[in-house]
């Protein structure tokens, strides 16, 4: 692949696929000028990566497990746990009837999922993952992905009951 | 009852997030540091942002924690170049010692030329950059490299056969003159190319030497300890060669170059002089030259010369 294709390929990729992942990032790490951070640099890893990219999986696939392992490594950092204000699922249950529910209630239902169940439920009902490609972008079994996936559902359906009948009843 | 679905969870996310897109802002950003990583600093073991920190601290106290090494662009290009050479060519780093290098624009061009009665069936291989990529190209390019070293032009084939010989008989004369006949027999004439040499016994050498000394803000034995620290870096070895990295001080070379103040360092690896004999043989065994900004501490640029083609 020549320069020129290459550029030529990181602007396509960023044109189609940018906002998508900007947004995955987004809500996995729930601070915007990180997120932008992040979208960005998974961009970056794409260049380096484009020469030896196969095809193999897709282009928005490969995308998006760059992005997970992005946001995997930010949320590794000191500063990222130090600020990091997820929640267990111990304390989600004693918080999971808010009394009201503003525009972002998917999002924030979502921010609040600890991050292994959270970056699970984005990859496959987000980004529309399979369970095997959800479980692969994930580095876990499909057994695991599953359970993750079941105990968010869950965790999901005691924050939004009540929110999802008021507004789809 | 409430259930994950894809489409309506990723319709409701997108409405929620309908603020966050992909900007021509994020995009510039993107080519900025893809643009950065093509000048940026080179690292080993520590974090970029932690030798830049060090880079800074540097400048600012005048001490680069010794952990730490950083290098300048030519010291980049150069190994980028070497890279490409392997890759392209099969030309490892050993079988540089058959070239001469010449850097051009500050290390936008580098040139590696066959020396002196080489030049001819080895040519010369012109490595130029493009947002931080190599791109070679080889003087030959366009001949098939011949099957052995009756023909002209030489490859990597003949190269490594030259270096074994080398190391085996401790000279090349058969394949110079060798090379010699072929270039004979083709009309070309040996250029007068000569290694670059200083003549440090004048008195302005000595002046210029002194002012050097003057801006140093290092020790020598910190330069040199940064010397060793780069050449490990550099060129991959482990640390465990450090002892056996020789500091030839007579071969110091101090010198001015517009507002910057170096000094070149000679560094003996494995080489008939050397004090320490390191017990294994290595493909690094080599004379280094390292070149060291006396104020910042910067790696401004390295040179190994395996000494296999009699550069040094």
């Amino acid at each position: 692949m020549t320069d020129a294709e290459r550029r030529e390929t990181l602007e396509r990729l960023m044109l189609a696929h940018g906002t998508q992942i900007k947004r995955l990032c987004t809500l996995q790490l729930r601070d915007a000028a990180l997120a932008e951070d992040a979208a960005q640099e998974v961009f970056v890893k794409a260049w380096k990566g484009l020469a030896s990219f196969r095809a193999e999986c897709g282009e928005k696939t490969w995308l998006t497990r760059i992005a997970v392992n992005t946001c995997r490594d930010y949320q590794r950092t000191g500063w990222f746990r130090f600020m990091d204000r997820s929640l267990t699922p111990e304390e989600l249950a004693d918080r999971s009837v808010p009394d009201t529910f503003p525009d972002e209630t998917m999002s924030q239902a979502i921010a609040k999922l600890p991050r292994e169940l959270r970056m699970a439920v984005l990859l496959r009902y987000y980004e529309g993952l399979t369970i095997r490609e959800v479980a692969h972008a994930l580095g876990v079994c499909e057994a695991t992905a599953k359970r993750r996936l079941r105990k968010a559902n869950a965790l999901l359906r005691n924050m939004l009951e009540r929110w999802y009948s008021d507004v789809y009843a | 009852m409430f259930t994950l679905e894809i489409d309506k969870t990723r319709r409701m996310l997108d409405a929620e997030l309908s603020d966050v897109c992909w900007t021509a802002r994020d995009a510039r950003a993107v080519a900025d540091r893809i643009h950065t990583k093509g000048r940026s600093i080179m690292k080993r073991k520590a974090s970029m942002a932690l030798l830049l920190g060090l880079a800074v601290l540097a400048l600012a106290v005048g001490a680069l924690a010794a952990t730490g090494v950083v290098f300048g662009r030519r010291v980049e290009r150069t190994e980028l170049a070497e890279r490409a050479l392997e890759e392209r060519y099969g030309i490892t780093q050993p079988m540089l010692g058959f070239f001469q290098r010449s850097v051009e624009e500050d290390g936008a061009v580098i040139r590696y030329t066959g020396t002196l009665e080489m030049e001819y069936v080895l040519g010369e291989y012109t490595v130029t950059f493009e947002e931080g990529n190599a791109q070679v190209s080889w003087s030959w390019d366009g001949t098939p490299v011949a099957q052995d070293i009756d023909a002209a032009p030489w490859g990597a084939a003949q190269l490594q056969e030259m270096a074994d010989y080398s190391r085996r008989e401790m000279n090349i004369v058969p394949y110079m003159e060798k090379a010699e006949a072929l270039a004979a027999a083709a009309g070309h004439s040996i250029s007068s190319q000569t290694l670059p040499s200083v003549n440090m016994d004048t008195q302005a050498y000595a002046q210029e030497r002194e002012a050097v000394k003057v801006r140093m803000r290092f020790a020598r034995e910190e330069l040199v300890a940064m010397a060793r620290e780069a050449i490990v870096a550099r060129y991959g070895m482990d640390d465990a060669v450090l002892p056996y990295l020789e500091d030839v001080e007579e071969n110091d070379r101090y010198s001015l170059d517009g507002s910057a103040a170096y000094l070149e360092l000679y560094i003996a690896f494995g080489y008939d002089n050397t004090a320490r004999e390191h017990p294994e043989w290595s493909e690094h065994f080599g004379i280094y030259s390292v070149q060291m900004d006396v104020e910042s501490g910067v790696v401004e640029d390295m040179l190994f010369d395996s000494s296999l083609g009699g550069n040094g």
